[in-house]
Order: C-alpha cells, then structure tokens, then sequence
C-alpha cells in the first residue's frame, strides 16, 4: 500500500484533516475523499478553471497543487461561498444575468471573479476579460458572464458604501 | 393520384421522370404502384418490408415517423429524402 | 422584438433558472460527482495506433495488481445482430456501436477503446492498464478524406460496399453512403447564368469542447437490474444502445440523468456505460469510469472535416439561377456523418431554380464522429455563404441585399423538392439590414466586415411529461430531458403560461428512465418546442379537471364553467371564482388529484435562420484575427426565456468563431493528434470575443401552441463564412480552408503557400 500523509488544513472556515498519497491533487482530495464536489475536473492540466479554489486567498488550479503541499494552509471552495445561508452577490448576479447554461464552469468562473473583486474592485471590461482568460466556458460565448461580475461590482460597491468604507 | 418526387439516383429507373403520379391510401400502396410505373424501384427502398433506416418521406410537407403506415390523401405530395438520424425527420431546403 | 410576445403573462418574462442555486453552489451533481459505497474505479485502455489488426490481448498481469478487481475487453460482449439505431440527429449502428466502445478484432483511430481496467482507485487502474500486454499488426492509415475515397485507399472494413438509392457498389470502399439531389436542370440553369464562380473548401475535424469529460458509473446487481448513473444528452438513448450492445432486456436497464456539463451532440453516443456495466458485473461492485481530456478528444465523437467544391452561377439583375456542390464529410471510423443535413442545409437561405448536389459520407483513421450543434451545417455554410458572398461582389450587389433578392420563403423548394412552411430568413435579412451595426461605418485599415446566414432544420421527435397539482397551488412537472440550457425553465414557463400561474409556481424535475413516459434527446433543438408541447398538453388535461371540480364544488354542469388567467369562473354566476390556488386547496378535500400527462410526437417544426455580421481586424505582421463586433440575429419564434435564447444565440456564435479561427484536429502522419489538450486545442476564451450583440425577431411557428423554433442549433452556422467574408474584405485573400489561423493568413497574404 501506497505510504499516506496526514494533512490538516482549513477549508472554508472549518479544521479538516485527511489522508492522502502524494500522488493525488488537490482537486482529487476534495473531491473523492472529501465529497466536496463543487470544484470540477475539466482537464486535468491547468488549462480550463473547473478545479479553481482560493489557497491562503490566491486563486490556484487544484488539479495542479498537490494534496500534501495544502498542510497548514487555508482553503476556499465554492461551497464555502455563501455564508449562513445568504448567497453571495456573485452567485446573484449569476443567477439573475442567466450567466451559466450547463453550469459545469460556474463555480470556478465565481472563484475566480471573487478573487478578481477582492483585489481590484473598479476593475474594466477588459480587465475583467484578462483576468478570467483561465476559465473556460463553452456555452455561453462569455457575454452574461461578464455582465454578471459587472453586476455584482455594482452591488458589492454599495454594500460597501453602506457599510462604510473598505471591507 | 399522389404525386411522388422521384430521388435523382432512382430516375433511370422511371424512364428519366423526375415525379411519377401513382395511387395509394397508405405509403406502402404507393411504394407498390411505384414499382409497378419503375420496376426494381421497390428493393431500393426498401429492406426487410420495412422502409431503409437511411431514407424519410415526407407527405405533404411532413415527415412521417410512421413509414410504409402512413396514410397518403388523394392529391399528396411525397417526397423521398436521406433521414437526419435513423429515421428522424429530415429537412428539406 | 416583435409585439407577439407581449400578449403572454409569464412566457417572454426572465425568471431565475429553477436549477440555478445548486448551480451556483457546487450543490449540483454531475457525472462525475457520483459517490456509492464500495465503488471502484474504472480507466480505459487505449490503441496508439490509428489503424491495426489486434492480435492479442493479455490481462493477467492487470488482473494480478493488488487493487484491480475486473478487467473487460470487446470479447465480453454477447454477438448481437445488427440494426440501427437511432440517436435524433445521428445514427448508428449497434454492432459498431459495440465496436467503437471496445474494439472487435481492428482498431480505427488512435484513442480507439481497447479494454478497461476497474480497481480500488484511480491510480491502481491507470498502473494496471500498463500491464495490459496487446499485440498489434500495423495497417497504413488514412488520414484525409479525399485519400479515402481513392479506389487503392486502405480500407478500414474490407466487407463495406457504397449505399445509395442507385444499389451498393461493386467494389469494396471507404465511401459508405452516396446522397444526391438534382431539382430542376442545373445544365441549363449555368448557361442562363451570366456570372458563374467555382471554388474547392476544406474544414478541418473539430470537437465539441464541452468542458465536462464524459463519465458513467454502473452498477449491475445479482438480479441482473443495471442501473446506470451518467451526465448524456439522452437516458433513454443511453438505455436502448446499452440494452442493444449488452442484449440485456430494456426493463432491466434503469438510467439515472446527473446534470450534464455541456454536450452539443457529443454526449448522445454511449462509450462508457456498457464498459462500466460488465466491469460491474464481474467485480460485483457499482464502478465509476471518468474520462481525462486527452481521451475525449481521442476517444469521443468530433465532428467531420470536410473536401468541399462548389459551382453557383447568377444572372446580372441579380438572380441566382444555378447550383452544383460536391461534399464528401469525414466519418471517422464508422459510418455515419451528418452529411444528409450538410447537403439539404446550405442552400436552404435561397429560392435556387436548378441544383444538383452529391454528398458522400466516407470513413477513415479518425475518430466516429458524432453530432455537434447543427450538426453538418456549418462546414457546408462556410462554403455556399462564401459563394454567394463573392456572387454578391462581383454583381455589385449588396451582401444582404443579395441574400433578401434571392431568399426563400414560404412555399419554396428545396433540393428534394419538399416545400418549406412559414419561415423568417427574410425578416432576419432586414433586421441585419437596420440594425445599428450594419448601419455603423467600418474604417481604417486591415479591417472589414462580413456576413452570412445560415439555417437549421430543428427536430420534434417525441416527448413525455407528468404535471401534478400540489395542494398549496404549486405544481410539480415530471419530464425526462436532461437541462444543459435552461430547459427545466422553458418547460415550466410554458405550463405555467398554460395554467395562468407564475413560473416560480412550477417545480420542474428531470428524472430517470423508470419514472417518465419515453423522451427522446435533448438535442435537435427541440426541448423547448417539443416537451413544452408536452407540457402544454399536460396543463390542459389539467384545465379539463379543474373545470369539472369546479363545477362539482358549485353544483353547475361543466359546461357553465371556464378557466381564464389563472381562475375558475362561471358563465351563470359572475360570483363563482376560484383561483388556482383556492381550487387545488380544497383539491383532495373534494375528489383525487390533478394530473396531466401527455406524450407527444408533434408535428409542425419550424425551421430556424440566423443572420450574421462580423466585423474583424487582422494584423498584418501576425496574421492574428480580432473580432471587432459582432451581431447575430435569429428567428426564434418566440422567445419563451428571452436570456436563455440569447445564451444559446451567444455560445452558438463563439464556438463558431473558435472553429473558424483556430480549432482544428493536427494530425502527424501516424495519425496521432498532437494537440489533444486544451493548451493547442484552442478555444475561445473571455480575452477573444467582444461582447455578442443579440437581435431577437420572432415570426412565430404556426405550429406550434406558443410559436416555439427551436433556437439552440442555428446559432453555429453562420459564423465559419461571416468572419472568412470579413477576413476577406479586411485582407483580399478569400480563405477557403479551415481554420483560418494566424499561420494560414500569412501564408495566403505573403504567398508562402
């Protein structure tokens, strides 16, 4: 039997431990020993987005970080998106611009608009293009999705403002 | 009398026509006094008394999933065209 | 928009997606993200060679790795009798359906299956498929179409003869089926012609690009039930091919539709659920087989390149009299290209008096190629829009001007001379003509802009659904179509507008073969037209109820009784009402449930057309394309979900600019696909496409109860010629090959072919 490491880490907010062979991805520890299927396998090699999740709040391809190399640091998932139950404007916009057909890019393509929003919350059109170039998405030509983050750059602005200043 | 449009390919076998008039109620009928008008024409529809999967036809503007069943009206239109799939209908233009 | 849609309360509305929450989460489970206890793993073996006799197959060895619990090869499959099946816009047949999911005594293609492994984990069956020890005999391949069809080609199947309506050939061939069409006499249309033009296109293969891999999981119990757990466009195709293939009884085969990650036509055919069946048969534990991506593009269905060679000729007034085209598509490994709707598609935009066409439909060392969004159109539009664009220039005539002189219409014939029935090329021609794009100068240099239309046939083919009344006025609706786009909600929109409630009031469910009436694919475009006809029918069977308890509850005869947006009321007594939701209240108090189900075969599809305009930039040092903007118009008949038409009018359009520009099958000469990851296999990312600007125009289908086309297919056909005509005007190079990437500009605008 293949020699297995102990792993802890935080996902989403929450103490996880697992085992795991050093030849299994991120993406794969998540998945079949976790259940945590949001994230997706679209190719395996980096190219597509499917598999995005935030490592200590850098968006990275699990399929290409190891599950041993997570020891100690902290995970996001997009099931740890909304919170307590109240989705994220993110996942509103979604929903209302009809940005997602099959829906298989979705999570990661929120993941990484996240990432994108947090550090650069006035970001442009193209910006916004640039940014998302690693997520591929097959049904929608990009159009909704676009708009979609271009929605939720309104609502999260005058959330912020709101509340009073930068979150 | 229906009105068939005989494919290119089955022309020879009409004497170069490229629509025969025969009779019929049911397309079976019809494909009967087809062969009748251009002999031999039946074996190349049809296979194992069932019309070839490769092949539609289309009464009256409609494609039919009901083959040789189908019912043909006095002044029908018939035209004989390759199947989009194996039998789903296939559209002509 | 039209005004039409107006007169709907909920239809032409933009409800959230029923399914868009779990979507939105991760909460939704795809093919993939099945988990059952004690599962294994299966992975696929694989041929590297394009095309070889298979001499031997040793497994002991991967059945001797700790970890490996089964190992199937073709070999395991009973002898079945051959017939075809059919799978909506393709078919097949079963005996190379069971040869192209694990290969008999040759292997075709390089990715052909060869044998497969189920083991503990991933990892354990990737080990064991090194283990696997097969002798080949090489063969040489043949890798471009034209080859193939040569009398002293290799041929793939020795027993293949040519079909067609003329009798199978004498000799043995690559070419499977001859199609052809003559209508009128194209001798004499050509001498009436006072312009002829004449060219030879080619197109490459090219995949759907879903992003989701295919992936089954079976589980075959002792009673011999096999369910089946699968992201496909179809469960009740799913259960025929593995019933056929397996020779196991239909009863017995139960499949489970998990949300779909994208199809296009790819995911109609089975590769993996009868591999997983016997894995699970033999191990006695339910086995779950996911491919990587480097096996979808080997291993699954592309669409066909292409040799095309057209010959169009126009008098000067401007009247196409004239029209011969020669297409031969690529089938793969087996027969059955879609080269039937290239050929009675791509004259389909025009009323043109003498055509002859001859379409040939011709395997090779390629992958079977499978259904993809219009599937055959689009490689044979790249031409006939190109010719009828060049017409256009050498007449002087405007492009769209051109197309609306020449289009077709009500009553028109096409080449096998069936008329078509109300159509809206016409009105999508004007709209492009008025449309503030067409209107916009284009200027500057390397720039230029292009058009093109295009057409789909759509398809009806059969549907079932079940609606239930809740006793809270909500209602459930049964229906068995697999939702890649959003048709849980157009169906549910649709009896919602029939029962006068609110689409949030209708709780739509896509489930398995044993609980729905039979459904064909979701796939044809024709979800939307022909389960929401189901739907339709459904919520009338409903009203009918309604009517009598309503009746029953105020002591009137049914006949006093009418439904009327959303209520129950009486001709005799202007105080009888009850809206939905006070009637299904009382519902079990006064007698039993309400339900409709319907299952229908509807006739009446209306064929869909799309105009397209594409502005481009191309550099001229880099050869590089830039779509500048981009409009697409489309009949849609009416937009039951405005959003989501226009999703499928933008996807359609981006993956034809990905076709047209960069995707392709590279082959080396030992048949091997080299850029088989999505690094080199290049679609369109956010960085390459403007925003798509939609033009709705609904000439709605008579034929159907709320004017349904189906939209999601049209969309794919245009492009490939919109951006070669505007290459073309932006460089002066007409690009009659496909893809038209930066290299092959270059090497057509600095003569370095």
């Amino acid at each position: 039997m293949v020699q297995r490491s102990h792993v802890t880490t935080r996902i989403n907010g929450d103490e996880v431990d697992f085992l795991c062979e050093p030849r299994q991805s991120l993406l794969e520890v998540l998945r079949e020993t976790l259940g945590l299927t949001g994230s997706k396998e679209g190719c395996n090699n980096g190219n597509c987005g499917a598999c995005n999740v935030m490592l200590d709040g850098r968006i990275v391809n699990s399929c290409c970080v190891l599950g041993v190399e997570v020891d100690g640091h902290e995970i996001e998932t997009i099931e740890g998106l909304a919170t307590e139950g109240q989705l994220h404007p993110l996942q509103t916009a979604f929903l209302e611009e009809a940005a997602l057909q099959c829906g298989i890019c979705t999570p990661g393509f929120i993941l990484a608009s996240k990432a994108l929003l947090d550090r650069e919350p006035d970001a442009d059109e193209h910006r916004i293009r640039y940014w998302l170039a690693g997520n591929l998405c097959r049904c929608t030509g990009y159009d909704k999705i676009v708009k979609a983050v271009q929605k939720a750059q309104t609502t999260m602005a005058t959330s912020r403002s709101i509340s009073g200043g930068l979150k | 009398m229906a009105k068939v449009w005989v494919p290119s390919l089955l022309r020879t076998l009409c004497d170069g026509r490229s629509i025969v008039e025969v009779e019929g109620r049911t397309l079976r009928q019809v494909v009967e006094n087809l062969d009748a008008a251009c002999p031999g024409i039946r074996a190349r529809l049809i296979e194992d008394g069932e019309l070839r999967p490769e092949l539609a036809v289309a009464v009256d503007g409609e494609v039919t999933d009901l083959g040789l069943l189908q019912q043909v009206r006095e002044a029908s239109e018939i035209q004989i065209l390759p199947a989009i799939g194996g039998g789903m209908e296939a559209r002509d233009g | 928009m039209t005004t039409e849609a107006k007169r709907y309360k909920v239809i032409g509305t933009r409800p959230i997606r029923h399914d868009g929450v779990d979507k939105v989460t991760g909460r939704a489970q795809y093919g993939a993200d099945t988990r059952l206890t004690g599962m294994l793993y299966g992975r696929v073996k694989r041929s590297p060679h394009a095309h070889a006799r298979i001499l031997s197959i040793n497994v002991e060895k991967a059945l001797a790795l700790p970890g490996v619990k089964a190992v199937v090869t073709h070999a395991d499959f009973p002898q079945v009798a051959d017939r075809v099946q059919d799978l909506g816009e393709t078919a097949t047949s079963i005996r190379e359906t069971a040869r192209n999911v694990l290969a008999e005594d040759k292997v075709l293609y390089r990715g052909h299956a060869v044998a497969a492994v189920a083991a503990t984990n991933v990892h354990i069956a990737l080990e064991a498929l090194d283990l696997i020890e097969i002798e080949y005999e090489l063969l040489p391949p043949v890798l471009d179409v034209r080859d193939a069809m040569l009398p002293d080609a290799p041929l793939l199947d020795e027993t293949r003869k040519t079909r067609s309506l003329a009798g199978p050939s004498e000799q043995s061939s690559n070419i499977a089926q001859h199609l052809q069409f003559v209508y009128g006499d194209p001798d004499e249309g050509f001498k009436q012609a006072e312009v002829v033009i004449e060219r030879e296109f080619t197109t490459k293969m090219v995949h759907q690009g879903y992003i989701e891999p295919q992936a089954s999981t079976a589980q075959w119990n002792a009673d011999g039930q096999i369910t089946i757990w699968t992201s496909t466009q179809g469960t009740f195709a799913v259960r025929a091919q593995v019933s056929a293939v397996l020779a196991h009884p239909v009863s017995k085969v139960k499949v489970i539709p998990m949300e779909i990650g994208g199809g296009f036509g790819g995911k109609i055919p089975i590769y993996l659920d009868p591999v997983a069946a016997i894995l699970s048969q033999k191990s006695g534990k339910p086995v779950k087989i996911q491919l990587d991506r480097t096996e979808v593009f080997e291993g699954t269905g592309p669409t066909s390149g292409s040799y095309i060679k057209m010959r169009m000729g126009a008098t000067k007034d401007g009247k196409i009299v004239a029209a011969e085209s020669y297409l031969a598509y690529e089938a793969g490994a087996f027969p059955g290209s879609a080269i039937g709707a290239g050929c009675q598609t791509h004259l389909s935009p025009y009323d043109i008096p003498h055509v002859k066409i001859d379409g040939f439909d011709v395997v090779l060392n390629k992958p079977k190629t499978s259904a993809y969004r219009a599937p055959g159109a689009p490689a044979a539009a790249f031409a006939a829009e190109q010719m009828v664009d060049e017409l256009a220039e050498k007449l002087n005539i405007d492009p769209l001007q051109f197309r609306l002189m020449n289009t077709a219409k009500e009553g028109t014939r096409g080449p096998g001379g069936r008329p078509f029935p109300r159509i809206g090329h016409a009105e999508c021609v004007e709209a492009a003509l008025n449309s503030d794009h067409y209107k916009s100068p284009l200027e500057g240099p390397n720039k230029g802009r292009g058009v093109a239309s295009g057409f789909w046939f759509n398809g009806g083919m059969k549907s079932s659904v079940t609606a239930s009344v809740n006793p809270d006025g909500t209602v459930s609706l049964i229906e068995g179509n697999t939702d890649i786009g959003g048709t849980r909600t157009s169906l549910a929109m649709q009896l919602a507008e029939t029962l006068g409630i609110a689409a949030e009031d209708v709780k739509p469910q896509v489930v398995d073969t044993d609980s729905v009436g039979y459904n064909d694919v979701t796939g044809g475009s024709r979800i939307t037209f022909a389960s929401g006809w189901a739907a339709y029918e459904a919520g009338m069977i409903i009203r009918e109820k309604m009517i009598e308890r309503a009746a029953t509850i105020w002591e009137v005869p049914a006949e006093q009784v009418f439904f009327e947006d959303g209520m129950l009321k009486c001709t005799t007594d202007q105080a009888k009402t009850l809206t939905f939701k006070e009637l299904a209240a009382q519902m079990l108090r006064t007698g039993p449930s309400f339900t409709g189900s319907a299952s229908v075969a509807p006739v009446g599809v209306g064929g869909a057309y799309s105009t397209q305009i594409a502005d481009v930039e191309v550099d001229p040092e880099t050869g590089k394309t830039t779509i500048l903007r981009y409009t697409i118009v489309q009949d849609v008949g009416t937009a039951i979900h405005p959003s989501y038409v226009e999703g499928q009018m933008q996807g359609g359009v981006v993956q034809g600019i990905g076709w047209a520009l960069n995707e392709e099958y590279f082959y080396d000469e030992q048949g091997r696909m080299v850029n088989s990851s999505f690094l080199d296999y290049r679609m369109p990312t956010t960085l390459d496409v403007p925003m798509i600007e939609t033009i709705i125009v609904e000439v709605p289908n008579p034929g159907h109860p709320y004017g349904v086309r189906g939209v999601g297919e049209v969309p794919i056909v245009p492009p490939l010629a919109a951006i070669a005509n505007a290459i073309y005007r932006a460089t002066g190079v007409r690009q009659t090959q496909l893809p038209i990437s930066p290299r092959r500009i270059l090497e057509t605008t600095l003569g370095l072919e």
